[in-house]
């Protein structure tokens, strides 16, 4: 049980700089998850806080001991690997002893420790079988296991989910999440699955190129994306961004559509962010509407909802997708008018990206 | 192996692939095969020294083997030389292994130099060692000497001994580096990484997770070396001691030459020759029966 704190933590590989400073304090007994896109440096920053990287400059302190130049063993944390690290030429009990019996605990206290664990995680039938001769989701919880019994500070999670097929995948993600809410231990988390990272994160750090974009709850991090990539990233399918220009209190988009502001906005442009759901095709009682024609381009039939990839009217060539019910009838190739209520939209400067907070839009 | 089983080739003539081995089979036929039979043949006959008739003499010359203190002298020697051999130079490569393993800058440099020895051919490694230690003209055996070491391996035994074994095992060094260095970098990272965190200092991991789980290539390296040891060190011990002194680095694959080129007596060191291939023979399915079974995980 332990805060980890990380204060202007950089890490560079010679002269590149791959993690630019980060600020991050993760509040005992939080699940924090770090997601991004391959090369973000979210698994960096885990190895940093394992202590299997360096770090350049910074502090990383956990439990509020500085940990900058302890060996991995000293910080008393557990890790598990993406592809499990379990050692193949142990049995599944002595992978799960392995880390107390080279902290001299003691064998009775081993035995239990390992027992209770494998019951917990079901593996009691399989203590005595190798690595091999188990299946990946086994594998993954005798990962989980290993962790478990030397009941650490914090547990540590590099794409754990990863090599696993999707049903298992989703299984495992249920018992990670029930785990934390038995063990209340600090779990820092690395994915690329932003699936992983809504279902699991009670916070969740979106990290681009080395740099924070954002951390926030998963309904802030879904509701106020602070940056277009954020918005883009998180909600499947993705949020739409559509172009606007400001011209006075208006505000035009998709040709000849428009809004209407109050609030100043930074500049001439802006990006206004529309998630799929909350297009319609029609208007569900009163309410502020904007409405939009589109072409339909393609239709996703998904079972539970169906996905409608639209092509915007009025020159801009810009794509739209919305998500609606089955029961919709819609044809490909036909004319639609899209609604959306205008407090759904984000609104974003064009030129940094970020967040434009404050404004008031009404549909006009 | 159900991998293997899916990349299993179809011919369509078939005996295209026993022309594709045909040339293999000749060369073993030829230099294993027929050498071997003719050592067998030869082993059960009495030769003159010219060649000029034979006797069959059924088990004579391994009767006569067998009671010869010299030879059982012989094999003493042999078992001394080629555990010390096999010893120093897996323990050695090893380490120097380790150590590469770690280098980051430079590697390749370090790796080419180490590989080095192996492109020397054994006779040419016993005369360089013999340049460097002859106890009359040798650089080294001239340092030790001013260091007051009373350095003189035609006269001191136990110093023939430790000159053909550093010897053989210094040329062996670069082969079992390589094995080694390839074994090391086959260990997952992630798999070390996991025991440092898990609490194992550098010892510790190399004990317990790095060793282990180079015990195949250690096995396989244990029966070539074993097979080195016995056979291909006749060049160094030919041009550094030729045996010497008094029988002290006389090895079994030594005396065959010695006896049956020297001494002429052929059915005698065919006879030797024979009982060395079974040695060799028993011996590297012992390793098989009895070490295989334990380094596979």
């Amino acid at each position: 049980m332990a805060e980890i704190k990380l204060e202007e933590v950089r890490k560079s590989y010679g002269p590149a700089e791959v993690v630019h400073g980060v600020d991050l304090t993760i509040p005992d007994g939080e699940f924090l998850v770090l997601v991004g896109p391959s090369g973000c440096g979210k698994s960096t920053i885990l190895r940093m806080i394992a202590g299997l990287e360096t770090v350049t400059s910074g502090r990383i302190s956990i439990d509020r001991r500085i940990v900058n130049r302890l060996e991995p063993k000293d910080r008393d944390i557990a890790m598990v690997f993406q592809n499990y690290a379990l050692y193949p030429h142990m049995s599944v009990y002595q992978n799960m002893a392995y880390g107390l019996k080279v902290r001299g605990v003691h064998k009775a206290d081993i035995h239990n420790r390992v027992n209770e664990a494998a019951v917990t995680l079901g593996l009691g039938e399989y203590l005595d079988r190798k690595p091999r001769a188990l299946s990946g989701g086994q594998r993954q919880r005798v990962a989980m296991g290993r962790a478990l019994v030397r009941n650490p500070k914090a547990f540590l999670f590099d794409e754990p989910l990863s090599n696993l097929d999707a049903k298992l995948r989703n299984q495992m993600r249920v018992e990670l999440k029930q785990l934390h809410a038995r063990l209340k231990n600090t779990f820092v988390y690395v994915t690329h699955d932003q699936v992983e990272a809504m279902t699991l994160g009670q916070r969740i750090m979106v990290l681009r190129d080395g740099n924070v974009e954002q951390v926030g709850t998963p309904d802030e991090i879904y509701n106020q994306p602070a940056s277009t990539f954020v918005a883009g990233f998180i909600g499947a399918p993705s949020m739409n961004i559509l172009s606007g220009s400001v011209d006075g209190d208006a505000i035009r988009f998709a040709g000849k559509a428009g809004l209407v502001h109050a609030g100043s906005l930074p500049g001439r442009e802006v990006k206004i962010g529309v998630r799929p759901e909350h297009l319609c095709l029609r208007k569900e009682g009163e309410g502020d509407y904007c409405q939009v024609r589109a072409k339909v381009a393609l239709i996703e039939p998904l079972g539970g909802d169906t996905v409608v990839h639209c092509r915007l009217n009025g020159g801009s060539d810009e794509n739209i997708i919305i998500r609606v019910h089955p029961d919709e009838k819609v044809g490909e190739n036909e004319t639609a008018i899209l609604y959306f209520k205008a407090d759904t939209l984000h609104l974003f400067d064009a030129e940094t990206q970020r967040r434009i907070n404050g404004v008031q839009v009404c549909a006009g | 192996m159900a991998v293997m089983q899916d990349k299993r080739v179809h011919f369509r003539n078939k005996w295209l692939p026993y022309l594709f081995i045909a040339p293999q089979m000749v060369v073993i036929l030829v230099f294993f095969f027929w050498p071997a039979s003719q050592a067998i043949k030869q082993s059960v006959y009495l030769e003159d020294p010219f060649g000029l008739s034979s006797q069959f003499v059924w088990l004579d010359n391994f009767t006569a083997l067998f009671t010869d203190p010299h030879y059982l002298e012989s094999v003493k020697v042999t078992l001394v030389f080629s555990l010390a051999t096999i010893g120093l130079s897996l323990s050695v490569s090893l380490l120097l292994a380790v150590f590469a393993d770690q280098v980051i800058k430079g590697a390749n440099f370090y790796k080419t130099f180490i590989i080095w020895p192996y492109a020397v051919a054994p006779p040419l490694a016993g005369v360089l060692w013999l340049f460097l230690f002859h106890p009359a003209g040798g650089v080294v055996a001239y340092l030790l000497n001013h260091a007051g070491i009373d350095w003189d391996y035609f006269a001191n035994s136990g110093q023939a001994m430790l000159l053909v074994v550093v010897a053989a095992a210094w040329k062996q060094i670069s082969y079992n580096f390589l094995f080694f260095l390839a074994g090391l970098q086959a260990i997952p990272t992630s798999l070390l990484e996991s025991a440092a965190i898990d609490g194992a200092g550098p010892v510790t991991r190399f004990r317990t997770i790095i060793f282990p789980l180079l015990s195949p290539t250690t096995f396989f390296l244990l029966v070539v070396n074993v097979i080195y040891a016995f056979f291909e060190t006749f060049g160094i011990i030919h041009a550094a001691t030729q045996g010497g002194p008094g029988g002290a680095t006389n090895t079994l694959i030594f005396k065959v030459f010695n006896d049956g080129f020297i001494g002429l007596d052929l059915g005698g060191s065919a006879a030797q020759s024979v009982v060395l291939m079974i040695i060799v023979m028993m011996l590297t399915i012992l390793q098989f029966k009895f070490i295989e079974r334990r380094v596979q995980y």
